[in-house]
C-alpha cells in the first residue's frame, strides 16, 4: 500500500494563505519569474497555474483567506515575483515593503 | 521555551498525569522539568483544548487542587478511532517523537498505545505491506539518481544551483557523500570545490547536474544531515519581533532570545548571506525592527527598492 506524502503533511502547511475565515476568500494572481517557477509551482500545486508566459514565467491563481501569509509568500521570491491583483492587496504589499524598509534602516552595525 | 518544545511537554504530560491519578504539582514539575508557574500555564491551556463546538463534553478537564494535578479526558477519547493507514502512520511517527520528550514514561500509556497502533499497521491491517511511497515533488528523479550514483561510486558532479541564501545561480563542482530527506525536502551533502568546504544543497534547487567520471579529490568528510551550520564568517542580526512575527523564533536557530519591556521579542540570528536577511526583513514587513545589523549589510533598502521597482512601472 502506498501512503502519499500528502497524508503526512497537510497541504495547508505549505499554503498558509488559505487558512482563514471561510467565505472571506478572494483570488490573487501572482507572476513568478521562470527561474523560480518550478519551486513556486511545487509549493502551490500545478492546479494553481493559470498561465505560462512565453519566457517561462508562471501566473498563479491563489485562493487567499490570510493576506499577511500571501505577502510573506510573494516576498519570499524577492524581486522574482509580483502580485498582480487584486489592486487593493497589491497596494497593501507596497506599503508593507515600505514599512519593512523603514524598520530595516538606520540600525547599528554589530 | 519554544512553542514546539512546550507542546511536546504538554502532550507527554497529559497521559502521565491521567495514569497517575492526581500526581502532586512538585513531582509533575520534577518529572517534566518545568516550574510550577509553567505547569499552571500548561494546565490553563489544556482546559481550552477540545473539539468544535467546545461544549463541556468535548473539552479536556484539567485542574489543580490541594497541590495535585488532575486531567480527565473528554468523552471523544473513549470513542474508537477509525484511522486510515496514512493517518495511522502519521500518528506513529508523531508519537515516536513524543516518546523521546523528557519525562515520558517508556512503559506508560503513550508507549503502549503506540505499540498497539504500530502492530495494527504492520500486522493485522492487511492493506499495509510495510512499504511507503515517497513523493519527490519537484525534485528531478534523474538528478536524484545521478547524485546517489556519485555517492556510491565516490565520483564528482557538476551542478547548476540556485542559492536561496544569496539569491543567485552558479555552477559548482561537488563530491556528494550522502543524499537524505529532511522536513519534506531532499538534500545532498557534499564537498564543494567552489567553497572549498562541505556544503548541503537542496536537490530541488539544482537546475542541472552532470556526472563527472573523476574520483573524489577533496578531503574525506563525514556525511551529515544538519541543515544549518554556523560558520566563523557568519555575522548576526538582532530583531525585535511583534506578536505576528514570533514565528521567526520557531523557524530559525536562535542564538539569543529575550522578552522586551514593550512586549516584543528580541532574537539574535546568525546571518551567513545578506540576501537571506533581506528576504526575511521584507517578509516581516511592519512586524519586525532591526535593532542590530550584521557588519557590512547595506540595510534592506536596496532589496526593497528592487522589489518596489516591479510595482512602480
Amino acid at each position: 500500500m502506498a501512503v502519499p506524502a500528502s497524508a503526512l503533511r497537510p497541504a495547508a502547511f505549505s499554503r498558509p494563505w488559505e487558512l482563514g475565515t471561510p467565505g472571506e476568500e478572494y483570488l490573487a494572481t501572482v507572476v513568478v519569474d521562470a527561474a523560480q517557477a518550478p519551486w513556486a509551482v511545487r509549493h502551490v500545486g500545478a492546479a494553481a497555474v493559470a498561465a505560462t508566459r512565453f519566457d517561462g514565467a508562471v501566473e498563479l491563481s491563489l485562493t487567499v483567506r490570510n493576506t499577511p501569509a500571501l505577502l510573506n509568500f510573494v516576498l519570499g521570491f524577492l524581486d522574482h515575483a509580483e502580485l498582480l491583483s487584486p489592486p487593493a492587496v497589491r497596494a497593501e504589499l507596497v506599503a508593507w515593503i515600505r514599512a519593512a524598509a523603514l524598520r530595516g534602516s538606520n540600525v547599528v552595525p554589530t | 521555551m519554544a512553542a514546539e518544545d512546550r507542546l511536546k511537554r504538554i502532550l507527554a504530560m497529559v497521559p502521565w498525569i491521567v495514569a497517575h491519578d492526581g500526581p502532586t504539582v512538585e513531582e509533575t514539575c520534577v518529572r517534566f522539568g518545568c516550574t510550577p508557574p509553567e505547569l499552571m500555564r500548561d494546565i490553563e491551556l489544556l482546559y481550552l483544548c477540545g473539539l468544535y463546538p467546545y461544549t463541556p463534553d468535548l473539552l479536556i478537564e484539567a485542574s489543580v487542587a490541594d497541590g495535585r494535578v488532575y486531567v480527565e479526558y473528554a468523552d471523544y477519547f473513549s470513542r474508537p478511532l477509525r484511522l486510515t493507514p496514512g493517518e495511522g502512520l502519521g500518528l506513529v511517527a508523531a508519537a515516536s517523537t513524543l516518546l523521546a520528550a523528557p519525562g515520558t514514561d517508556p512503559n506508560g500509556p503513550l508507549a503502549r498505545g503506540l505499540a498497539k497502533l504500530a502492530a495494527a499497521l504492520g500486522g493485522e491491517d492487511t492493506t499495509f505491506d510495510g512499504t511507503i511511497d515517497v513523493e519527490l515533488g519537484a525534485t528531478d528523479p534523474h538528478i536524484l539518481s545521478l547524485l546517489r550514483a556519485a555517492v556510491d561510486a565516490s565520483t564528482q558532479a557538476m551542478i547548476r544551483y540556485y542559492s536561496f541564501g544569496r539569491d543567485d545561480v552558479d555552477e559548482r563542482l561537488i563530491e556528494p557523500v550522502s543524499v537524505f530527506r529532511s522536513v519534506g525536502e531532499w538534500y545532498v551533502h557534499a564537498w564543494c570545490h567552489r567553497a572549498r568546504d562541505e556544503r548541503t544543497f537542496r536537490v530541488d534547487r539544482i537546475e542541472t547536474a552532470v556526472a563527472i567520471d573523476h574520483r573524489r579529490t577533496g578531503p574525506a568528510i563525514v556525511p551529515s544531515t544538519t541543515l544549518f551550520v554556523r560558520r566563523p564568517e557568519s555575522g548576526s542580526v538582532v530583531l525585535a519581533l511583534h506578536h505576528e512575527a514570533r514565528w521567526v523564533a520557531e523557524q530559525y536557530p536562535v542564538d539569543e532570545l529575550a522578552e522586551l519591556p514593550d512586549g516584543r521579542l528580541s532574537v539574535r540570528l546568525s546571518v551567513s548571506e545578506f540576501a537571506w536577511l533581506d528576504r526575511l526583513i521584507l517578509q516581516l514587513g511592519p512586524h519586525a525592527e532591526v535593532l542590530e545589523a550584521p557588519s557590512g549589510w547595506p540595510d534592506v533598502g536596496p532589496a526593497a527598492a528592487r522589489v518596489l521597482a516591479r510595482y512602480e512601472t
